[in-house]
């Protein structure tokens, strides 16, 4: 294999350098306008009477909408369609979306926002969980605040806790958080004289947005185009509708092409955030350390619409226990409606709050069982085979363990004592490990499969067309080397074409850590067949058997007769043959479903040590060094992995150390980005980065998804590193150096 | 009002209004998009460009102070089509990932490889501060601009 397992440059690297890429806040059309939201300023309101007069009459705005202009379903949410394209008699949250504006220049449409006049009727509103689940709360919407409960059950854990010797219970919180994509949400529309409406938007769900956008708009799905040019960052973020719907909406009242590209504090104020929790645990150990029950109460804070709502809480339930042997489990979750900024997927998809709750307490269980941290998670590491703590099997690859040797092999690890030591009396070390497990895939229930088209053009190159986004993560440059490895030839001579709803079969959103087995294995498939037809077509040309032909780099060959590509290509026409083969795969099912589109089948790994340094005085955490071990299964490009992991670390110590939305009565506080702060260049530490040996069958040459693994086991790694360096922890997330500071002194005293 | 100025090697005039930013008058009035807008408050430096050889973050600054200046931006980096060596490292080293932050980041590096060309890692770091990225956890553009540095400061 040439093409798989080496470091193959980004195939956009280049124009990315050179500035020549476009993103969505690029494009510019003639004659178009831009585009504003006139959003609600108090968190939950009748909506008495608006007024359109005092903008319309600005100069350079050309149209208001409301909800009345929505000339379909006034309604879009990915599961459960519960939120307004523009609010009609309640909003829900600061920030709802009650009028759009249409202006020649963005500043006046933002002025002509500003000067739509609308006069709310304010409701009780609810800002937290607990608050919501009371009696007699403030209702968010009329059927209630709970949008989804997840009850689960293994084995009895009533008889289950009497068994252990050791039985901790803890309650854990984790903040709101901002996914901060460097390019906020943008996008441009434009109606055709056809009547087709394009839309260019920066997100990771084409297909599923042209959906959306056809529901709306009250128009079939054929008269909607979904584009996505160049992704300047999602991380979840831009799973789903943002502005598609404003900018189809105001492309079609106007008849002019329409742009919007949100400013920084429109962008991390009211787009869907990584979910709030507050996580209630019980488990129970023998004191050899057997894990022997385990009980999560699990609160995920929704916001006002359920985005994603119910499957990141479901997800924070398969994931909230690890990839662990327990015989005893009982999991409630459930999804809450606030009436705080909505909340949606972010990079782990509710896994990383759940891990880092469920790691520290048990790397605190380790410490009361007097076991090691790590050789205690070895101890109870599920294997290849084995059921997992929700009654699932772990039917696939399984490279838990394996991720935990890798720890216990890293130099970090072994010298983690000498490490600990520090000449400054102020300042104290330690080492900390955790893991954690994300599954690849949508889950079951939801469709998820992905297509692929292979083509060969007639200058003898080929094409691969997707229906997924590279928002960054590199995966378009797999898709090419994937297919170049099938076909013998070079990844330069193929090029990856991504979403475009009208020409490329569909591929479902990037996201879930899905794309590397899912529409790498289609095109893993439609090489495969691409290349028999080639083989064929040539077989044909020269009137032998197809067996008799081989794919060299320059095109086939057979008993010394040699072709180059282009003339199979005139061939290919010659004899009547599409340019192109397509092939569809689905992601393989779970042979055990436990309900709720529970478990998935094929689940990813990772295990992280972190050395930190924490300043006594100030409780402030320096992060000095992180080792990643990961199971991706088979990895297709070496670089490709690194900036996975060592992005997912950078994002790990945000959450763990830095990023925390403040919410005050429903309204973020902190919604630019000297405020709310994500780690720069001076604040990371080296990062080593290993994969461990594992083969996924599923996957294109043995590979699955990492993505997601590669950040979620980070912040219990730093959080258990300063139980190490100091022997407090703290169960509020981010960690506050405060909270820090206090808890040292509690135990001083002590 | 007009100003003139000098880009990326070409002088140029532009018709501006006064309260424009030099960030606007490149994207819109150039379409020179490779400097990108993130934040438009100057926290992020994705709108990084060279103004008189010093990194500049360009929506901090108002387009009239640009007048008689010399402005370099990413577009003019790799004028011919060859690519800067610090590009060159940007792609063999993987630090670009969505992009979005790639330009800004290539210009402050520029700026830093002007003024010192064989800067520690801590150095670097210290340049780049202003460059927020959300993909790379930055190890990778750590590695690309010394690279770079080898590579001008050896040239082959």
């Amino acid at each position: 294999m040439s093409e798989i397992g080496t470091t193959v440059f980004r195939k956009d690297a280049r124009a990315k350098v050179t500035g020549e890429a476009l993103y969505a806040t690029d494009l510019f059309e003639e004659g178009m306008l831009h585009g504003a939201v006139v959003r609600s300023p108090v968190p939950h309101a009748r909506i008495l009477s608006i007024d359109a007069g005092p903008a319309l009459a600005l100069p350079g705005v050309f149209a208001v909408l409301t909800s009345k202009d929505v000339p379909g379903k006034n309604e879009f949410g990915v599961i459960t369609r519960d939120q307004p394209v523009l609010c009609n008699d309640t909003v829900r949250f600061t920030g709802d979306a009650v009028a759009l504006v249409a202006a020649e220049t963005r500043e006046q449409a933002y002025q002509g926002a500003r000067e739509v006049r609308v006069a709310y009727d304010p409701l009780p509103s609810v800002f937290d969980v607990e608050s919501a689940l009371r009696e007699h709360a403030p209702l968010v919407h009329e059927k209630g605040n709970i949008l989804k409960h997840v009850h689960l059950e293994k084995g009895n854990v009533e008889s289950g806790f009497p068994e252990a010797d050791i039985v901790l219970s803890e309650t854990f919180r984790t903040a709101p958080g901002e996914h901060m994509p460097l390019e906020t949400e943008a996008g441009l529309a434009k109606v055709s004289q056809d009547g087709v409406i394009t839309i260019w938007a920066s997100t990771q769900s084409a297909y599923r947005d042209q959906r959306d956008l056809a529901h709306a708009l009250g128009l079939p799905e054929n008269r909607i185009r979904v584009i996505v040019p160049h992704v300047g960052g999602a991380f979840g973020r831009k799973d789903g509708i943002t502005v598609q719907i404003y900018l189809a909406l105001l492309a079609r009242a106007t008849g002019r092409p329409v742009k919007m590209h949100c400013p920084r504090e429109e962008s991390a104020s009211f787009f869907p955030k990584r979910h709030g929790t507050l996580l209630k645990y019980k488990v129970g150990a023998k004191r050899d350390g057997t894990l022997v029950a385990a009980a999560l109460e699990a609160y995920y804070d929704t916001g006002a619409y359920a985005v994603f709502g119910e499957k990141v809480m479901g997800a924070g339930v398969e994931y909230g226990l690890g990839g662990y042997r327990i015989p005893h489990t009982q999991i409630n979750g459930y999804s809450v409606y606030t009436n705080n900024p909505p909340a949606g997927a972010f990079r782990g998809f509710g896994m990383p709050q759940v891990t880092f709750a469920w790691e520290s307490l048990l790397d605190e269980l380790a410490y009361r069982c007097g076991m090691d941290p790590l050789e205690f998670r070895l101890k109870n590491s599920a294997d290849h085979g084995e059921e997992g703590p929700l009654g699932q099997i772990f039917e696939t690859s399984t490279g838990l363990r394996q991720t935990l040797e890798g720890v216990r092999s890293s130099p970090l690890w072994k010298k983690r004592l000498d490490l600990k030591t520090v000449s400054d009396p102020f300042k104290a070390r330690g080492v900390g490990v955790a893991s954690c497990i994300k599954g690849c895939g949508l889950g079951i229930g939801m469709p998820d499969f992905a297509e692929a088209e292979v083509q060969i053009l007639p200058e003898g190159t080929f094409v691969a067309r997707v229906g997924v986004t590279d928002m960054g993560e590199g995966i378009a440059t797999t898709f090419c080397q994937i297919v170049a490895e099938l076909l013998g030839v070079s990844s330069e001579s193929v090029e990856c074409i991504q979403s475009d709803t009208f020409l490329n079969p569909p591929g479902g959103p990037t996201a879930a850590s899905r794309n590397t087995i899912l529409t790498g294995k289609a095109c893993f498939l439609a090489a495969e067949d691409l290349k028999r037809v080639l083989c064929e077509t040539a077989a044909r040309h020269w009137g032998g058997a197809p067996e008799g032909v081989v794919l060299t780099k320059s095109g086939p060959r057979m008993e010394g007769r040699t072709a180059s590509f282009s003339e199979v290509s005139s061939w290919m026409v010659e004899q009547g043959k599409p340019p192109g083969v397509r092939a569809r795969y689905d992601m393989p099912v779970a042979s055990r479903p436990l309900g709720y589109g529970l478990p998935h089948r094929i689940y990813s790994f990772a295990s992280h040590a972190a050395l930190v340094e924490v300043d006594r005085l100030t409780g402030q955490v320096t992060v000095l060094e992180v080792s990643a071990f990961l199971d991706c299964g088979n990895v297709l490009n070496p670089q490709g992995l690194e900036g996975q992991s060592e992005g997912g670390v950078a994002q790990g110590i945000g959450f763990a150390l830095m990023e925390k939305n403040v919410i005050q009565e429903g309204s973020v506080l902190n919604n630019k980005l000297s405020t709310y702060i994500i780690p720069t260049a001076p604040d990371m530490p080296a990062v080593e980065t290993s994969a461990v040996d594992t083969y996924e069958e599923a996957g294109p040459f043995g590979a699955k998804g990492i993505a997601e693994a590669a950040s979620g086991s980070v912040a219990p790694a730093i959080f258990n590193a300063v139980r190490d360096a100091v022997g407090v922890r703290l169960r509020d997330l981010p960690l506050s150096p405060e909270q820090l500071v206090e808890a040292m002194m509690e135990r001083h005293e002590s | 009002m007009e100003i003139s100025f000098i880009l990326n090697g070409n002088p140029v005039n532009a018709g501006i209004a006064p309260t424009q930013t030099l960030l606007d008058v490149l994207r819109e009035s150039f379409r020179l998009t490779g400097t990108k807008e993130g934040c438009s408050e100057g926290e992020c430096g994705a709108c990084t460009v060279l103004v008189n050889g010093k990194a500049v973050v360009s929506c901090l600054m108002l387009a009239p102070q640009a007048e008689g200046c010399e402005v370099t931006t990413i577009e003019g980096l790799s004028l011919g089509g060859e690519l800067h060596p610090i590009q060159t490292a940007f792609v063999k080293e993987g630090a670009v990932q969505c992009g979005y932050c790639t330009p800004g980041a290539v210009m402050s590096s520029y700026a830093l490889l002007s003024e010192n060309p064989r800067p520690g890692e801590g150095e670097i770091r210290a340049a780049i501060a202003g460059n927020l990225c959300r993909c790379t956890g930055y190890q990778k553009i750590v590695k690309a601009v010394q690279r770079a540095a080898e590579e001008m400061d050896d040239p082959v």
